[in-house]
C-alpha cells in the first residue's frame, strides 16, 4: 500500500484508503462479529471461525508486504483495523495485534531470507503467531529473564518457564526470548522461533482472565527444548533491541485497540443516556451525566489523534518512540475511564452481562497493564524527555560555537 | 493525515517564539509586577507578520508589507499564541481578544468602511481593540445583558456598564453588545462599534487580578454614549450570534494559550529535574518525578493535538466550534495542572516569585474561566456527543 503522507503541513482528515478500511472492518466487525462476542467472553471460548475468516480476508497478514505474501498494511491502516476490531471484541483485537506485531512484523523486519520463506506464508496462511518474553519472575523488567538456552552444537536447548503468552496454546510460531549469555541483563539475551513441534515445548496452564476471555494465555515450559540455531532471529546477544524495537509497534497496536474499547463504551454510554428517562428527563440531559458524556468524548478525541500520531510517525519512518508510548498511556487509561463511566450510566444495567458495558470495563483493565504498564510507559516518556533535551542542548551549544 | 508542520508554519513558530523571547522574556517579571502591556508590542507584532494570520487574504489591515504573510490560517494563529504565553499569557489573551473576537467579527460582519476605519490600523497594532458582552449580573448568560441602546434619530445611544473588559483600558475600539430590543432577550442584542475617546465612555480602575497582571482589564461605563447609525456591526438583533462565534474562535485561542502554558511548564521542570540533585543524584531519575515529568508533557502534547485539531477544522471549513470547546476545556485545565506540578517539581524554589513559575499558575487559572467556562464547554461538547451517536 502507497502511504500518501509526505506532502503539505498538518491536516488530521484520514486519506480516502483509510477511511475505505475503517469502513470495511468496521462493517466486518458489525455484522460477523458482533453478535458472537458476549459469548467467547462469557464462555471463555476461543473464536476459532472468527479467526480462520479474518485469516482468509489478509487479517493474518497485515504487516507482510505484497510481495511477501501478505496485505502489507501502513502503521496507520493497520491502527485502525485493530481499533475497530476491538470495538466489537478486544479478544480479537489483542489476538490479531499480538499476531502481526510482536510475530509477524519482527520476522519481516530481522528475518533471515529463509526465516521469512519459511515462518511468513505459515503465518499469513492462518497459522497463529505468539511472542513470549514474560516470565513468573521478569514482567516489566524484561532484562532480567532467565529462561536458558545453552548452544549444543547446531541447536540451542532451552530450559524455563514463560508466562502471560497470549496465543500460546494455539501459536503455530512463537518469537520467545531467552539468555545465551551468562551476564545479566539485556546483553544475553536472544531471540528464536520456537514452533510447538519442537521436543521439550509444552503448553502449560491456561490462565482464567478477568478480561479478554476469548483470546486463550497460557504458561510454557520449555524442558530441554532443542532450536535449531538457523532459528536464532537476528543477532545472537540482540534479542533484548528486537524485544524494545518490536514493543514500539506493539505499543501502538494495543494503543489502537484500547481506543477500540474507549470508543465502544463511549457510544454504548450516550446510547443508553439517549434512551432512558429519569424524573422526567432524558438521562443526558441531567448536568452530571452530561459531564461524564463529555468526559469521554473527550478521551475518546485525545487518544484517537494520539494514536493517529503514533502510527503516522510510524508508518512514515520517523522516531515515534515517546509517541507510542503516549499513545498507549493515555488510550489505556481513557479505555478504563470511558468504561468505568459507561457502567456508572447504565446503573444497575451496566453491571449485569445482558448489557456489553461490564465487558468493556473487564477488558479495557488489560490494556493498562500488559505491552509494558503506564508505570512503565512513563519512564520511558521520561527518559525520552531527557535524551531531548540533551539533543537540543547539544544543538544549541553547537549554534553558539558555530 | 500528517503529523508535521509545513515549513511556512514551523517559520512562524520560530519567529513567534523568537518574539516572545528576546522582546517579552527580558521585561515580563517587571510587566507583572505593575506594568501595563506596552501598546508598542502590538506594533512590533504586526511588523513580524505574527498579529493576524487568520485574517482573511488581502482584507483591509493585511495590506502592508509583512514577512512570512499567512492568511485564513487560524493554526498559524495558535502557534503564535502559543510561543507567546510561553512567555506571557498576558499578551496572548490580549492578542487573541484584538484580533479573534474584534478583528474576525468585523471581517464577517463589517461594511467596507467599518472595515477600512478600524481594520486598518486595528492590522497595524496602532490601536488595540477591546471586546465589551460581559456585564455585572450576565456573564455566562450572555442573552441576559441589560445594557441598553436606544434609537436617537440616525443615531443610538448607548447607557449601561460592562465588566471584566480585557483592554479595557487602552482600548481604541470597544466591540460592545447591547439590547435594542429588552423584550426579545437575546435575539434582541446588538453589536455596536464603540470609538475609544467616544464622549460618554468612561474607563473604571483597573481590575486587580489574581493572574494576568499585565493585561488591563476593568470596567466600561457607557453614559449615554452617542454613536452614529454606523456603528452599528451587523444587523439589529444579530449580537449575540455574532458574539458567540467570536468566542468560538476565541475558545481556540484560550486553547492555544493554555498550550503555552503547559509547553513552557514541561521545559522547565525537565530542566529543572535535570539540574537540581538530591541524594547523590539527579531528581528526574526518581520515579516520583519521572511520572511527573511524564504526565506533563503527555498533557501538553493532548492539549497541541486537540487546538491544532479545532484550528485545522475552521481552515478546512468544517463545523469546529465542538472542537473549539473542547480544545479549550482540556487545554485550560492542562494548563492549571501543569503549572501545579512544575511548582511541585521544583518544590520550595517553585514558590518563591524570583523563579518565575508561579506567575504560570496564577495565569493559567483564568483559562478555565473566560471565553466561555469549562462547564459551559463540557455541556457544549455532551451536546456534541449526543448528536454524533445514532
Amino acid at each position: 500500500m502507497s502511504f500518501d503522507g509526505e506532502a503539505g503541513g498538518m491536516d488530521f482528515r484520514p486519506t480516502d484508503e483509510h477511511a475505505q478500511i475503517r469502513a470495511m472492518v468496521r462493517e466486518l466487525c458489525d455484522t460477523e462479529f458482533a453478535p458472537h462476542a458476549a459469548r467467547w467472553d462469557q464462555e471463555a471460548e476461543y473464536p476459532a471461525a472468527a479467526m480462520a475468516q479474518l485469516a482468509e480476508l489478509g487479517f493474518f497478514g497485515l504487516l507482510v508486504p505484497e510481495e511477501l505474501g501478505g496485505v502489507g498494511y501502513d502503521a496507520m491502516a493497520y491502527a485502525i483495523a485493530l481499533e475497530e476490531l476491538a470495538r466489537v471484541s478486544a479478544a480479537l483485537s489483542v489476538m490479531i495485534s499480538v499476531h502481526n506485531s510482536v510475530c509477524a512484523w519482527p520476522i519481516v523486519k530481522f528475518g533471515t531470507e529463509a526465516q521469512r520463506a519459511r515462518f511468513l506464508p505459515l503465518l499469513v496462511g492462518g497459522t497463529l503467531g505468539a511472542f513470549s518474553l514474560s516470565e513468573p519472575d521478569a514482567g516489566s523488567d524484561a532484562a532480567s529473564l532467565s529462561c536458558a538456552a545453552k548452544k549444543d552444537g547446531d541447536t540451542y536447548v532451552l530450559n524455563g518457564t514463560k508466562n502471560w503468552v497470549t496465543n500460546g496454546a494455539q501459536a503455530g510460531v512463537i518469537l520467545l526470548f531467552a539468555r545465551t549469555g551468562p551476564e545479566k541483563g539485556p546483553a544475553g539475551v536472544t531471540a528464536f522461533l520456537v514452533t510447538p513441534d519442537l521436543p521439550g515445548f509444552q503448553v502449560g496452564k491456561h490462565e482464567d482472565k478477568m478480561g479478554i476471555r476469548g483470546s486463550v494465555t497460557t504458561e510454557l515450559a520449555l524442558t530441554d527444548c532443542r532450536v535449531p540455531a538457523a532459528n536464532v532471529l537476528g543477532v545472537v546477544g540482540e534479542g533484548y533491541r528486537i524485544a524494545m524495537s518490536t514493543l514500539d509497534g506493539g505499543r501502538v497496536g494495543i494503543a489502537a485497540q484500547a481506543l477500540g474499547i474507549a470508543r465502544a463504551a463511549y457510544e454504548a454510554g450516550v446510547r443508553h443516556a439517549k434512551t432512558r428517562s429519569t424524573f422526567g428527563k432524558k438521562l443526558y440531559e441531567h448536568q452530571p451525566v452530561a459531564f461524564m458524556i463529555a468526559e469521554m468524548e473527550k478521551r475518546v478525541a485525545a487518544a484517537r489523534l494520539l494514536v493517529a500520531r503514533a502510527s503516522w510517525l510510524r508508518a512514515t519512518g520517523r522516531p515515534h518512540t515517546i509517541e507510542a508510548s503516549m499513545a498507549k498511556l493515555y488510550a489505556s487509561e481513557a479505555a478504563t475511564f470511558c468504561a468505568h463511566r459507561a457502567v456508572q450510566i447504565h446503573g444497575g444495567y451496566g453491571y449485569v452481562k445482558e448489557y456489553p458495558v461490564e465487558r468493556y470495563y473487564r477488558d479495557a483493565r488489560i490494556t493498562e497493564i500488559y505491552e509494558g504498564a503506564s508505570e512503565i510507559q512513563r519512564i520511558v516518556i521520561s527518559r525520552e524527555l531527557m535524551k531531548q533535551a540533551e539533543a537540543a542542548e547539544a544543538a544549541h551549544t553547537q549554534e553558539a560555537t558555530r | 493525515m500528517r503529523f508535521e508542520h509545513s515549513p511556512e508554519h514551523e517559520a512562524m513558530r520560530r519567529d513567534a517564539r523568537a518574539f516572545a523571547d528576546t522582546v517579552l522574556r527580558p521585561v515580563i517579571a517587571e510587566l507583572d509586577d505593575a506594568g501595563d502591556l506596552p501598546r508598542a508590542h502590538f506594533a512590533e507584532l504586526a511588523r513580524r507578520g505574527l498579529l493576524a494570520p487568520h485574517w482573511p487574504q488581502g482584507a483591509p489591515g493585511t495590506d502592508h508589507e509583512l514577512p512570512l504573510r499567512k492568511a485564513n490560517d487560524t493554526l498559524a494563529f495558535a502557534l503564535v499564541l502559543e510561543e507567546i504565553a510561553r512567555v506571557s499569557p498576558a499578551h496572548a489573551i490580549a492578542l487573541s481578544v484584538h484580533s479573534s473576537l474584534v478583528g474576525l467579527s468585523l471581517h464577517a460582519h463589517g461594511t467596507p468602511a467599518q472595515k477600512e476605519r478600524w481594520l486598518t490600523p486595528m492590522g497595524k497594532g496602532e490601536i488595540v481593540a477591546a471586546f465589551a458582552l460581559t456585564e455585572r449580573d450576565a456573564g455566562t448568560d450572555a442573552g441576559a445583558l441589560t445594557m441598553l441602546a436606544e434609537r436617537a434619530g440616525d443615531d443610538w445611544v448607548l447607557t449601561g456598564e460592562k465588566v471584566m473588559v480585557t483592554s479595557g483600558g487602552p482600548a481604541g475600539l470597544v466591540l460592545a453588545f447591547a439590547s435594542t430590543d429588552p423584550a426579545a432577550g437575546g435575539k434582541g442584542v446588538t453589536a455596536f462599534l464603540v470609538p475609544g475617546d467616544a464622549r460618554g465612555l468612561t474607563r473604571g480602575p483597573r481590575d486587580r487580578t489574581m493572574g494576568l497582571r499585565p493585561s488591563d482589564q476593568r470596567a466600561l461605563g457607557f453614559d449615554h454614549v452617542r454613536l452614529p447609525g454606523d456603528a452599528r456591526l451587523g444587523g439589529e438583533g444579530q449580537g449575540l450570534k455574532i458574539a458567540l462565534a467570536a468566542l468560538n474562535v476565541g475558545r481556540i485561542g484560550v486553547a492555544a494559550q493554555a498550550t503555552g502554558i503547559a509547553a513552557e511548564m514541561v521545559e522547565r521542570a525537565v530542566a529543572y529535574g535535570r539540574a537540581r540533585t538530591q541524594f547523590g543524584q539527579e531528581i528526574r531519575r526518581f520515579g516520583a518525578v519521572g511520572e511527573l515529568l511524564a504526565n506533563l508533557a503527555l498533557d501538553r502534547d493532548v492539549a497541541r493535538l486537540l487546538t491544532h485539531e479545532a484550528a485545522l477544522a475552521r481552515d478546512q471549513g468544517e463545523d469546529f466550534a465542538p472542537l473549539a470547546a473542547r480544545a479549550k476545556w482540556a487545554a485550560s485545565e492542562i494548563a492549571v495542572r501543569a503549572a501545579d506540578a512544575c511548582i511541585q517539581v521544583h518544590g520550595g524554589w517553585g514558590y518563591d516569585v524570583a523563579t518565575g513559575i508561579e506567575r504560570y499558575a496564577r495565569d493559567a487559572r483564568a483559562t478555565t474561566l473566560y471565553e466561555g467556562t469549562n462547564e459551559i464547554q463540557k455541556l457544549l461538547v455532551a451536546r456534541h456527543a449526543v448528536a454524533e451517536v445514532a
